[in-house]
């Protein structure tokens, strides 16, 4: 039985890593993607963390997972499932069969993209449906392709597609975007996306590829691709009801990172509070090693 | 490192090789890929005599892309003897690449 799981790479988990082996505890890190190090891996340049200003975000994850690397940290491979209490400690069930028992868990796993759940979605991601246009755009040359989404992502995306593909298709649920003016002027300008306001997309469309997209106005748009940008949800379905959630789907927890269950913290994106950047992930991540260094001692298990 | 083909360059070194030749098709923004090149370095260090490893840029290369239908990078191809033995798409651990190539040697 290990004295901590973390589960999650990113900024919260490798910072709580490095808090919890330095207090000498067995700890073990699961990560759901392999070499993973969370959502900083996909930002271009990172712009607020001091010291670091410049670096770009993926070097910025390698250096936190390099950084607990030195200190020796050894990496599970497997999505949690679900977590359970188990007399005085924690059980781990992961995708690929196996169970990870520790005395306590740090929660850590962060946010994912949020999906659309209209059919089609599932058939085509990695085939056509995308989360990453700096990634994948490129393989949309003088082809026509759809971005879903309201946001400085969406319209960031849309930029960065209009000078690839032939037409993009800028498709928001509301009447006004929610990104900044300066993006949304920008897009104005562009001759080759055309917005469309107001309206859900509902299915995506096509046999071996995709060929369609169908509106709930009942128009259909003819496109090759669909990157879909409408923001970040936290991956607590796996906690159940053994902490207490919010309307969002944030664990309710403080930066100590206790939440209701004792001996399961929350750190990172996943809990409740006002600034999701990676300067404060890291912080929770400390914070919630701290945590859990007092509670094993306290509860002598250690 | 791994030897980065063209359009042109494709038919002669992918297909044309003799045994079994791994293809990336990547793009210069994507992190999956940026976290497989010291996978397939080591890959291509440890098997050298055996394959051959070349790498396709789908912002370049795009006929390439069309023609082997590739949906998101990295997407990896396995040639053997010209034909297609295995394909998958994301990052993947160094081990299970190894059981790929060892049961298409």
């Amino acid at each position: 039985m290990r004295d901590l799981l973390i589960i999650g790479s990113g900024p919260a988990g490798m910072s709580a890593f490095i808090y919890a082996k330095r207090a000498n505890l067995d700890v073990l890190v699961a990560e759901k993607e392999f070499l993973g190090t969370g959502q900083i891996a996909e930002s271009l340049q990172v712009d607020n963390y001091i010291g670091l200003v410049g670096k770009s975000g993926y070097e910025l994850g390698e250096a936190f997972r390099q950084d607990a690397e030195k200190f020796g940290a050894e990496f599970y491979e497997g999505k949690a499932l679900k977590i359970t209490q188990k007399n005085a400690f924690w059980v781990t069930e992961f995708d690929n069969g196996e169970s990870v028992e520790s005395k306590a868990v740090i929660y850590a796993a962060g946010a994912s993209h949020k999906r659309l759940h209209i059919p089609g979605e599932d058939k085509f991601l990695g085939n056509g449906v995308s989360f990453c246009a700096l990634c994948d755009g490129a393989l949309y040359q003088n082809k026509t392709v759809a971005v879903v989404g309201g946001g400085d992502t969406a319209l960031d995306d849309a930029l960065y597609l209009s000078d690839i593909a032939a037409k993009v298709y800028l498709i928001h649920r509301r009447t006004e975007f929610r990104g900044a003016q300066k993006n949304i002027l920008k897009v104005k300008k562009k001759t080759n996306i055309e917005t469309v306001l107001a309206v859900n997309v509902t299915g995506i469309n096509g046999d071996s590829r995709i060929e369609a997209i169908t509106l709930d106005n009942g128009n259909k748009i003819t496109v090759d691709g669909v990157f879909i940008a409408i923001g970040m949800a936290p991956q607590t379905d796996v906690l159940g009801d053994i902490v207490e959630i919010d309307d969002y789907g944030y664990v309710i927890a403080d930066e100590t990172g206790i939440t209701k269950a004792p001996g399961l913290f929350a750190a990172g994106d996943v809990r409740t509070k006002k600034l999701r950047q990676v300067i404060t992930a890291a912080s929770d991540g400390a914070n919630a090693a701290i945590s859990a260094i007092e509670y094993l001692k306290s509860s002598e298990c250690i | 490192m791994a030897e980065r083909v063209t359009n042109s360059e494709f038919r002669e070194k992918v297909i044309g090789h003799p045994g079994l030749a791994v293809v990336e098709f990547y793009s210069d923004s994507c992190v999956p890929c940026k976290r497989m090149s010291p996978v397939l370095a080591a890959l291509e260090d440890r098997y050298q005599e055996n394959i051959y490893v070349a790498k396709v840029n789908v912002a370049y290369e795009n006929e390439l892309a069309e023609e082997y239908n590739i949906g998101s990078t990295p997407t990896f191809l396995f040639f053997r003897n010209g034909g297609i033995v295995e394909r998958f798409s994301g990052a993947r651990k160094r081990d299970e690449l190894e059981q790929i190539i060892e049961s298409n040697l």
